[in-house]
């Protein structure tokens, strides 16, 4: 193992010891042990991000090809670690006020980032899958966090039985693909479907799954060197299964709503905007390097499940009462919407794809902190009438959440119209006419349930006495930071978007 | 002689199954799921991949199944209560699972070609070769599923453990009795 080897897996390291040591703190320490676990998760958190730094400039492989720290590990790495950041701020009030044990809390949550770095820098099936696995694993648990409460234990119960079995529909799909092409690195994948190297001796060489001799040889050498297209076919439908389950894409949706009303609502937050940035980016991985769609028209599924992501978000998404669920149905359009941008299969998409994702994260978490704050103890106050009159009883955390309701509309100035315009402009530069129309279609019956809440807050006199309580330093940080952020992408995207495409283009050209 | 074996230990493994799903009580349900990893067991031997079918032996039909059957007596578990299942996965779920079986099973069938039969040693099976390439070019997933498991480990205990402000480490050992 070089140093190199050592940097490239540096911040998940970092996130594991401090996680560990998170743990010990907490068994040892009685007295303010919340306060002292969320500071070490914060201090581990900035201690990744310095590690980070290491990485640049993008040195590439390490361990043999098996991870790569390459510009989009670094992008989505800097996402995950800000998006933890800001979730541990907007906890530490939650975590007292509902009595729940901070120390394994905060720990599951650094497990969890440090899982999802791998899924973005893996370059191997076998790793991904392991992270997918670390950071699925700690989601399960932190959503059934709350176990005095009934509804908590029962999403937990529903995501993991639903998440098991999508997770084994993804290894059935790695499994078929190691079967068709005798190796598991996404990058010698590419190299045997585009019939540049031969199968054999992919699975010959040091890079393949089998090094050195005997050979297993894969069904495309004993077909005459021919890729057996079908049977990729079938594992590419399988992996999409897996990975639209976690990405909440239709028609693979079902347990959103109930799981994000159910967890905590730090939690919700984290799994709105963390898991499914993490998803996407071992989507993105793994569909535009290993099963490029010069080779396999694995578009047009995206492009089913695209429509069907915003429609079913978008229509249920009208009826509801409950501000979470609310939410859960917008991040299955919002899913949908992403899914556009990666239709059209090209670098500009897969950047686009990048940069909704953070401007989707900050608006989310935003709306997400002023509920936790808003839901008071025990989340009582959770429906669109208690927001009533909320813009004169307090203005600022209104206008916070304002913000962010308009930037999941996409009214310009704020991140959310940016996203959505170059979501838009990738597809019609990838001739796909009808999804932009659906596409724009869509944004517009979504502007009625996020306005719906904007009238609650500023057009309607209260029907109860909801309580307001003062705003902790750390949520009111983590709401200046939302609002700011969703404004300044709105204004100044060109920083982000110019990484975002040096990415995408790094991940598509030097593979 | 291989097809029969084949076919037997298949059959079997198929047949324990369904004789899980069929069984209503959950110690019956347990002893197909031995018969099931059995069988798998001496499919993965006839395939050459000895190390696995050892593996599946001591960890699924061995530990893990005594955990189950301890589980089931500690619970007491009696006869599984049938619920009014949904309309849709009444009529819809069964022939669903058969088309997608059957159209994976088709795939698999014309594009994987037909061998005769696996010899022993025709692939990397031997536990040497494992080994090595656990320790060396799978290093880093290796090292990293021991993360899995510590996450599995503290979600065990968080989820089951009892309310931390009522109890502390001297009650818990009490309460076990």
């Amino acid at each position: 193992m070089s140093p190199e080897d050592l940097i490239a897996v540096l911040p998940e390291a970092i996130l594991t010891v401090v996680a560990t040591a998170v743990m010990l703190l907490a068994a040892f320490r009685t007295k303010g042990k919340e306060e002292w676990c969320g500071f070490v998760t914060l201090l581990g958190l900035l201690a990744a991000m310095a590690a980070l730094i290491l990485q640049w400039p993008p040195q590439g492989p390490a361990f043999d090809g098996m991870v790569l720290a390459d510009p989009f590990s670094f992008f989505f790495h800097l996402l995950f670690l800000g998006i933890a950041i800001l979730i541990v701020l907007s906890s530490a009030s939650y975590l007292r006020q509902e009595r729940l044990a901070a120390g394994e809390y905060y720990a599951l949550l650094l497990f969890a980032t440090a899982g999802m770095g791998l899924m973005a820098a893996a370059n191997d099936l076998i790793l991904s899958f392991i992270g997918l696995e670390i950071s699925s694993l700690s989601s399960y648990v932190l959503v059934g966090f709350r176990r005095r409460v009934a509804i908590s234990s029962e999403s937990a119960l529903k995501y993991f039985l639903l998440g098991s079995f999508a997770t084994a529909f993804l290894l059935y799909g790695i499994a078929l693909l190691f079967g068709a092409t005798g190796t598991t690195r996404l990058t010698v994948i590419r190299e045997v479907l585009r019939g540049g190297l031969n199968p054999v001796t992919a699975g010959n060489s040091t890079e393949g799954i089998v090094g050195g001799s005997p050979v297993l040889l894969p069904a495309a050498a004993q077909l005459g060197g021919e890729v057996p297209t079908s049977l990729i076919a079938l594992a590419i439908g399988l992996i999409f299964v897996g990975l639209a389950f976690k990405v909440s894409a239709a028609p693979f949706q079902v347990w959103t709503p109930d799981v994000y009303q159910g967890a905590p609502t730090p939690v919700t937050a984290f799994l709105a905007t963390g898991s499914k940035a993490a998803a996407f980016a071992l989507f993105l991985r793994v569909f535009t390097v290993a099963l490029d769609g010069a080779v396999y028209p694995w578009p047009s599924l995206l492009w089913v499940s695209a429509v069907l992501s915003m429609f079913v978000g978008n229509l249920a998404a009208l009826w509801q009462s409950n501000m979470k669920r609310l939410l859960a149905y917008s991040s299955i359009a919002h899913a949908g919407y992403m899914l556009v941008a990666f239709t059209a299969n090209s670098a500009e998409g897969v950047a686009t794809v990048m940069f909704y994702l953070v401007a989707y994260a900050l608006m989310n978490l935003g709306a997400f902190a002023v509920i936790a704050h808003m839901g008071n103890q025990g989340e009582r106050y959770v429906a669109i009438e208690d927001y009533a009159g909320l813009g004169f009883r307090s203005p600022v955390l209104a206008g916070c959440l304002s913000v962010c309701l308009l930037s999941l509309i996409g009214i310009p100035l704020t991140g959310g119209f940016l996203g959505k315009f170059y979501v838009f402009r990738a597809a019609l530069r990838s001739d796909l006419l009808g999804l932009t129309v659906l596409g724009v279609l869509n944004s517009a019956i979504a502007a009625y349930y996020y306005l719906k809440v904007l009238v609650a807050m500023y057009m309607s006199e209260p029907t109860r006495e909801v309580p307001a309580p003062p705003v902790p330093a750390a949520v009111a940080c983590v709401l200046a930071v939302c609002a700011g952020g969703t404004l300044l992408l709105g204004i100044a995207p060109q920083s982000v978007l110019n990484f975002a495409l040096y990415a995408a283009q790094w991940l598509q050209g030097r593979m | 002689m291989y097809q029969l074996l084949f076919f037997v230990f298949a059959g079997a493994a198929v047949g324990f199954a369904i004789n899980l799903l069929l069984q209503r009580h959950p110690i019956h349900s347990a002893l197909s799921l031995i018969g099931v990893m059995a069988s798998l067991a001496s499919l993965y031997l006839m395939l050459g991949a000895e190390f696995i079918a050892a593996a599946q032996i001591i960890v699924y039909a061995g530990a893990i199944m005594v955990l189950f059957v301890f589980v089931i007596m500690l619970l007491n578990a009696g006869e599984e209560e049938r619920t009014q299942r949904s309309r849709f996965a009444k009529y819809l779920g069964l022939p669903l699972i058969l088309l997608l079986v059957t159209s994976m099973a088709a795939v698999i069938y014309r594009q994987v070609p037909q061998d005769a039969m696996v010899r022993f040693g025709d692939f990397p099976g031997r536990t040497a070769d494992i080994g090595r390439r656990l320790f060396l070019n799978y290093l880093l997933p290796f090292e990293v599923v021991s993360i899995v498991i510590l996450v599995a480990i503290i979600g065990t205990v968080v989820l089951a453990r009892k309310d931390s402000e009522t109890e502390g480490p001297g009650k818990a050992v009490v309460s076990e009795k």
